[in-house]
């Protein structure tokens, strides 16, 4: 036992550090995820408006070569589908795939995995291993799956094999018993390198670290980042939204089947995914809200974060297009490019009028009961519109507020 | 040397027997299931044998001696099971080690054997075949009907062809449609004997061509072409499930079907093909049956799926799939032809035979429990 501590003294942060002997971070690559801008790579995976229904309605996103990109979105959320049907285990019903710039119509997992897309499942003991092969075996089914040899041709990838188990760390000694052996951080890093083995360069990882130790989870982070190094696109799914933000350049958040946002992990904390990720359907009462206010006012409401210089919008709704304050739902701007900058760098409870377009702008924090920062509300009115009270918005948003907190 | 597949002409001159023969029939079917019931939990047994063996690797830490990797194999334990059991033989009859009487267990092996190499194929899978035996006899008596009209080489494949297309026919429904394989198999089961009755008029084919014996009595090099048929059949299953994708790919999908899907094997058709394996294989063993006895009855390989199911537990598989070789389905073929010999060769009654290999399947599997749990 290396402290006896008592509870209260302690945080999350701590803790790990106490229990794995280093900070978890340091094997994240900070400087490449914070500078959020990045010289151009080419693309290696263009996915437009995809979808399996029920759960893959509307899903676009692209990957490039070397980036690590995250799916972040609620249990549900359609994901773990996302990737199912980019690797061909789902049957698609429209929408477009490119790889390397040329459409890709998997049909089946074969053609995908042909393509170069493997594909780690979410669950490793139902989705992941065949209990009654070796290691060996294990490793080289992906290869199985790609081959279109009649024989097993496992000596095709033998110094491929041999590369790997170093990368690995795994002794050739233990090629040849039970995978089952293996803690499940290597369970883990096995059924990855079955993709390694056939040189994919395009990952797709469903909840990677799920189910491995705390210790392990910073070697898979440290292989995904090596593999990323190398130019191989990686796609992560995680429930766990700090993990996430924390391995990946950018964020595609996906709610009830469609993908709403697109942005830079540096921009993004945990509670604000939360709020991206809601779903569509719990989202149904605000933007109801949002359309009764924009409706009464004759002009715009919206709800959104608010970063420095840009914005996060969750929802707008326009009713009257003399008031468009400029983004739509689920864009996000720089605050200098929408038609209200003077609203939303100035963040009153008052109406602030538009220097340049005369739209007059009441923007509202939003607070939880509990006090979380859930952004802001704001609503936009043209020029020489009436007015509403600044009390009567505000009292209007602590009814919605109150009415979140009781369950659905 | 009658297969016991074959009813004896006294029985098939017999009018009023058929119904006796129904009759059997249907006790045969309600032990069947009786007997399914009991493989289950013995599959569940070996299922759980799954975690001990996997503690039994992890203590050695995977440094085991090659004699410990030998025993720990279970077809090695079952070859040694049926060495033990023909040095007694030997000991206790005279008559045993003989060329004459080996050549005798060899012969009796022939259709059994044929139709567990089926077997196997659809046990890895994690599936079960209960219609090989009356497939068998519904292409026996398509085969008998053939050789009225066809030369004999295309009568027989029309046979095989035949087993094969019942055999896709269970296998899609099974792999496409989701249904149980006892359920299918059981379905196909009643239906492919009441074919054999209609198709045969419910009467034996015994006007059968002389030169169609040839390919059991054709010896090469003193070995019996059925037997050498047999031997060849099993070295290509060997090689297929253990050095091909299609064999690897059934292996996996009996260990794993839903990780063999994630990764991208072709489930569905290496679903579908044991069972077309299956019913082509019945569809030989009931050609070499036929040839034995030179003649046909629908009623040809009533039990059969018992005795395949059977020597392929013996062998070693688990009925969860995934489990067990070619080989140890060879030996459990042996060592149940073997103790049926040996019993005859005692002048034991022959219904003490049931008694005898019931309790060495279940003594087989008790042991490989034991064995396995005191490892671990």
């Amino acid at each position: 036992m290396a402290k006896s501590r008592a509870t209260n003294s302690l945080n999350q942060a701590e803790l790990i550090r106490l229990m794995v002997g280093q900070e978890l971070k340091a094997a994240l690559r900070q400087g490449s995820i914070s500078s959020g801008v990045r010289s151009p790579r080419p693309v290696i995976l263009e996915v437009k408006n995809l979808a399996s229904p029920p759960a893959v309605r509307d899903v676009s996103f692209t990957v490039h070569q070397g980036e690590i990109l995250g799916l972040g979105g609620l249990v549900g959320a359609g994901r773990s589908e996302t990737m199912e049907t980019i690797f061909g285990l789902r049957a698609r019903q429209h929408g477009e795939l490119h790889l390397h710039g040329k459409t890709f119509t998997p049909k089946r997992a074969t053609d995908a995995i042909r393509a170069g897309v493997g594909f780690v499942a979410e669950d490793r003991r139902v989705q992941g291993i065949v209990p009654d092969f070796s290691v060996r075996e294990n490793l080289l089914l992906g290869h199985l799956a790609a081959s279109r040899k009649f024989g097993l041709g496992y000596s095709d990838r033998k110094t491929k094999l041999d590369g790997l188990l170093e990368q690995l760390g795994l002794p050739a000694k233990r090629l040849d018993t039970s995978l089952l052996n293996f803690s499940g951080g290597m369970q883990q890093k096995i059924i990855m390198a079955r993709w390694l083995l056939l040189e994919s360069s395009l990952l797709l990882l469903d909840e990677p670290t799920k189910g491995v130790d705390i210790g392990t989870r910073t070697s898979i982070y440290e292989m995904l980042h090596q593999v990323a190094d190398r130019g191989v696109g990686i796609v992560v799914v995680s429930s766990d939204f700090e993990e996430l933000l924390q391995i990946c350049e950018r964020i595609v958040v996906i709610s009830d089947g469609v993908s709403i946002a697109d942005v830079p992990s540096a921009m993004l904390n945990e509670e604000k995914l939360t709020l991206f990720a809601a779903p569509r359907t719990s989202m149904e009462q605000n933007s109801a809200f949002l359309r009764d206010i924009a409706r009464d006012l004759n002009g715009a409401a919206f709800w959104t974060l608010i970063d420095q210089e840009r914005l996060f919008c969750l929802y707008t709704v326009v009713a009257n297009p003399q008031a468009d304050p400029g983004f739509r739902t689920a864009e996000t701007p720089n605050i200098s490019d929408t038609r209200i900058p003077a609203a939303l760098n100035a963040k009153t409870n008052e109406f602030v009028v538009e220097p340049e377009n005369q739209l007059a702008t009441l923007l509202l924090s939003v607070r939880s009961d509990r006090g979380h920062d859930m952004g802001w509300i704001g609503v936009t009115v043209p020029a020489h519109a009436t007015r509403p009270q600044a009390q009567d918005v505000q009292s209007r948003i602590e009814t919605l507020v109150g009415s979140l907190a009781k369950p659905h | 040397m009658n297969s016991k597949y074959s009813p004896s002409s006294k029985d098939r001159a017999d009018p009023k027997n058929e119904a006796t023969v129904h009759g059997s029939d249907r006790t045969g079917l309600a032990s069947s299931s009786a007997k399914a019931t009991e493989d289950k939990s013995e599959a569940a047994l070996h299922n759980a044998d799954r975690s001990g063996l996997t503690s039994e690797a992890r203590s050695a830490n995977g440094k085991r001696s090659v004699t410990g990797e030998l025993v720990g194999r279970l077809e090695v334990r079952m070859l040694g099971l049926a060495l033990l059991l023909a040095v007694v033989l030997t000991f206790l009859s005279p008559h045993f080690l003989t060329s004459n009487n080996l050549l005798n267990v060899l012969d009796q092996s022939v259709v059994v054997g044929i139709v567990a190499i089926g077997m196997t194929f659809v046990i890895l899978i994690g599936g079960i075949d209960l219609s090989v035996g009356s497939v068998a006899g519904c292409t026996g008596v398509l085969l008998g009907r053939g050789l009225e009209h066809l030369p004999i080489p295309f009568a027989i494949i029309l046979a095989i062809l035949a087993g094969c297309g019942i055999g896709l026919f269970s296998g899609i429904l099974i792999a496409r449609f989701g249904l149980p394989a006892f359920v299918v198999t059981l379905g196909v089961m009643a239906i492919g004997r009441s074919l054999a009755y209609i198709f045969s008029g419910a009467s034996a084919i015994a006007d059968l061509p002389d030169s169609f014996g040839n390919i059991v009595y054709t010896n090469v090099f003193g070995i019996p072409a059925h037997v050498i048929t047999l031997l060849i059949l099993y070295t290509l299953a060997w090689g297929y499930l253990n050095y091909t994708k299609g064999g690897r790919t059934i292996y996996a999908i009996g260990s794993n079907r839903e990780a063999a899907r994630t990764a991208g094997l072709n489930v569905l058709t290496f679903s579908i093909i044991p069972y077309i394996i299956s019913g082509g294989l019945s569809a030989v063993a009931i050609t070499f049956a036929s040839a034995q006895v030179m003649s046909i009855d629908p009623v040809a390989g009533t039990g059969l799926e018992l005795d395949a199911i059977a020597a392929v537990v013996i062998g070693g598989a688990s009925l969860y799939g995934g489990r067990g070789s070619i080989i140890g389905t060879l030996i459990g073929v042996l060592i149940m032809v073997m103790i049926r010999n040996g019993l005859n060769l005692l002048n034991v009654s022959p219904f003490w035979q049931g008694s005898a290999i019931g309790a060495v399947i279940i003594t087989a599997v008790l042991i490989e429990r034991l064995l396995s749990s005191r490892t671990s």
